[in-house]
């Protein structure tokens, strides 16, 4: 076991002890300067008057003695002073006989180690100056008094470095469970149940009481755990259950959008259906009609063999043309499984849009200015939703030329124009597709509101006011932005924004279902 | 005539009375004086440096002077002085040796120190004349000092010796210097 548990530079013990210490030895050292030298002067001035006294002593019988010349006296006056140890040397001098006693010590013959010090004799009864005596008074004493002084000091200073050990000692002793708390406090952790504060709670010192605040906070941090702990299941059970059936609803979700997406495709199809039984009419009738002229030349025993080649291959085209036409149905009609987006080159799916309309156009007189740019970037989307987010803004482009006038106004000089363009916003590393119509347009209410589902400006057999609403979810599914730019009775223009898939990009599968 | 007798013999009663409560009380005072004289007086010898010379046969004689009157307090002063010093001082046997004023020898060489019990002036001015050696005079009385005698004791709050310096020169007697510290010094006119 160590004199001094624990103590380190950091500690607050040692911190302590050491300014204890630093500042006491400064103290101590301080006044035992100040003192030794309050001390030097006083032992110096108690030497003298030590001197004085014993003169003034010797002084009364000298000068009786020395006025009335009993020598004898004198002498043994001086004798007498010299029985001081400290006296080193006596001089007693006479006015009148000059020096009548002398001696010094025998011992005592180093007299630069002295001081000494002269007094005139009197008479007693005349009180005239009778003669002198010199006594030299030996510093040994005042050594022995210092020597004494600095051993009693030297004492008191061991006497002072054993109560700061000791003090030291007991600060440590007394402190070190504070050492064992801060340990345990910082091991503590509210998953161990078994953690405490160890230190002895049947003291009565602060130490103690924090050690028992510590306990009962320890056990409030228990009791709060295990109700948060409570909580936390519950919570975690709730959320589960939460998102359990959020992903329920959302499934219900996503398939109600599928089925109101495949509706509204069924819409335009059901709007487009008069143009395409058109687009299919043609090559059927022209099949129609080769068929029977090559019926009538089968009938010929001339047949002429090179027309009927010539009129047999113009059937294979039209009928190329109508799978083709039917193709595009097929996919456009397809409901959708939810299939991955791909990286999509976007003038096959608009040019096969933009057949869908070509008849009704044709019939409405819609002049149809499509500006497709080459070496357009893909983009990555599924191509029968753009399909979808097409054919919702041409649909509206057509109705807006249709329907500029109320029936009965009639402008002659009014041509419906649409425009569409499919091009590259290469600051923006963007495909954009425009359409422009000139068209009613739209007011300001209007154009806040046209994206809103079930709004329309249709009647109520003519639109469900989902188109719209439809692309522009379908639009924020793949990252697209929709712009509306109209004016009232002038013409709006719909910008569908899309983010252009790098041309080093990697082509991707067709599709990553394997 | 009776009536007069009568009180004239009760104030003579009275007077007689007086005498005897006065008479032992100035005893008693004389008796605590010649105590202190008794331990001083050996004492007093030692402070002088030729004591030793001025010794009979070897022992501290103390001669005691005094009228016939006087006989009964020196030789009480005798009794004091040997139940003090029973056994001498400084090995030194002590005697006591009377002298009457009138019968005083011409020589000192009879003690070492004299003792002047009370006496009139003219008595104390002659034995001071006749002992004219290198012998200390002690006095009982302080005022003999004025005469010419060489120590006495002062009672006062504290006993004190005075010392006549001039009586000491003239008897050519040095003192030592112990005593002259806790003595008073007389001198000539004071």
């Amino acid at each position: 076991m160590s004199l001094f548990p624990g103590i380190d530079r950091h500690s607050i013990v040692f911190k302590i002890t050491l300014r204890i210490i630093l500042s006491s030895l400064g103290l101590v050292t301080l006044l035992g300067i100040v003192n030794t030298r309050f001390v030097h002067r006083e032992y110096q001035e108690l030497e003298q008057e030590r001197l004085t006294t014993i003169m003034k002593d010797a002084l009364q019988t000298l000068g009786v003695n020395l006025s009335y010349e009993f020598y004898e006296a004198v002498g043994e006056t001086g004798d007498n002073l010299l029985k001081n140890k400290n006296v080193l040397q006596v001089q007693i001098s006479s006015k009148t006989k000059g020096e009548v006693f002398s001696c010094s010590h025998a011992e005592k013959d180093n007299m630069s180690e002295g001081f000494s010090r002269s007094m005139a004799i009197t008479d007693p009864a005349t009180e005239e100056g009778i003669g002198k005596l010199t006594v030299t008074y030996s510093r040994e004493h005042y050594r022995a008094m210092m020597l004494k002084y600095y051993r009693n000091l030297a004492i008191l200073l061991v006497i002072y470095l054993f109560f700061a050990a000791y003090l030291i000692r007991f600060l440590t002793v007394s402190l070190k469970p504070l050492g064992e708390l801060a340990r345990q406090m910082h091991s503590f952790s509210p998953d161990r149940k078994k953690t405490h504060l160890p230190y002895l709670p049947e003291k009565k010192d602060e130490i103690s009481h924090i050690a028992r605040a510590g306990n009962a906070m320890i056990a409030s941090i228990y009791d709060f755990a295990d109700k948060q702990d409570l909580l936390n299941r519950q919570l975690l059970k709730a959320r589960n259950e939460l998102e359990k059936r959020v992903e329920e609803r959302t499934g219900e979700l996503k398939e109600k959008q599928m089925q109101l997406a495949h509706a509204g495709r069924l819409v335009a199809l059901g709007e487009l259906a008069a143009g395409i039984a058109h687009e299919l009419g043609q090559p059927m009738q022209i099949i129609k009609t080769a068929a029977a002229i090559l019926a009538e030349e089968m009938e010929n025993d001339d047949m002429d063999r090179r027309e009927v080649l010539t009129i047999a291959g113009k059937i294979e085209p039209q009928i190329d043309r109508a799978t083709a036409i039917i193709n595009n149905i097929r996919t456009f009609a397809r409901y959708d499984l939810g299939t991955e987006a791909i990286a999509v080159d976007l003038r096959q799916p608009l040019e096969e849009c933009l057949s869908f309309f070509n008849e009704q156009f044709h019939q409405r007189k819609i002049r149809a200015d499509i500006e497709i740019a080459d070496n357009l970037p893909k983009v990555r989307t599924e191509a029968q939703k753009f399909q979808q987010i097409v054919i919702n803004l041409l649909a509206n482009a057509r109705y807006a030329v249709d329907n500029k006038y109320q029936p009965g106004e009639f402008d002659p000089a009014y041509e419906k124009v649409i425009k569409i363009k499919l091009y590259q916003e290469k600051s923006e590393n963007k495909v954009i597709l425009e359409v422009i119509d000139n068209g009613r347009g739209m007011n300001r209410e209007e154009q806040e509101r046209c994206l809103d589902p079930f709004f329309t400006t249709k009647p109520p057999d003519k639109g469900t006011g989902l188109g719209l609403s439809i692309a522009y979810g379908i639009a924020s599914e793949f990252g697209f932005k929709i712009e509306i730019s109209s004016v009232a009775g002038e013409g709006s223009v719909f910008r569908l924004k899309m983010d252009a898939v790098a041309r080093h990009h990697k082509p991707e599968p067709e599709s990553l279902e394997l | 005539m009776v009536v007069m007798s009568a009180k004239l013999i009760k104030t003579w009663w009275l007077c007689w009375l007086l005498l005897l409560i006065a008479f032992p009380a100035q005893a008693a005072e004389n008796d605590g004086l010649l105590k202190i004289h008794a331990a001083l007086l050996p004492k007093t010898v030692l402070m002088d440096y030729q004591f030793e010379r001025k010794l009979v046969d070897g022992a501290i004689v103390v001669g005691v002077v005094c009228e016939e009157r006087g006989r009964f307090s020196a030789e009480r002063l005798k009794e004091y002085i040997s139940a003090k010093y029973p056994d001498g001082i400084r090995n030194y046997p002590i005697k006591v040796k009377k002298f009457y004023y009138d019968e005083l020898p011409d020589s000192t060489s009879g003690a070492t120190i004299f003792y002047l019990m009370p006496a009139s002036e003219t008595a104390v001015c002659a034995a001071l004349e006749l002992l004219q050696d290198e012998r200390l005079i002690f006095s009982f009385e302080p005022s003999d000092l004025r005469l010419g005698a060489v120590i006495s004791i002062m009672v006062r709050q504290k006993v004190r010796p005075v010392i006549n310096l001039d009586a000491l020169r003239r008897r050519n007697i040095s003192l030592r210097p112990v005593i002259m510290k806790i003595s008073k010094m007389y001198y000539k006119g004071q």
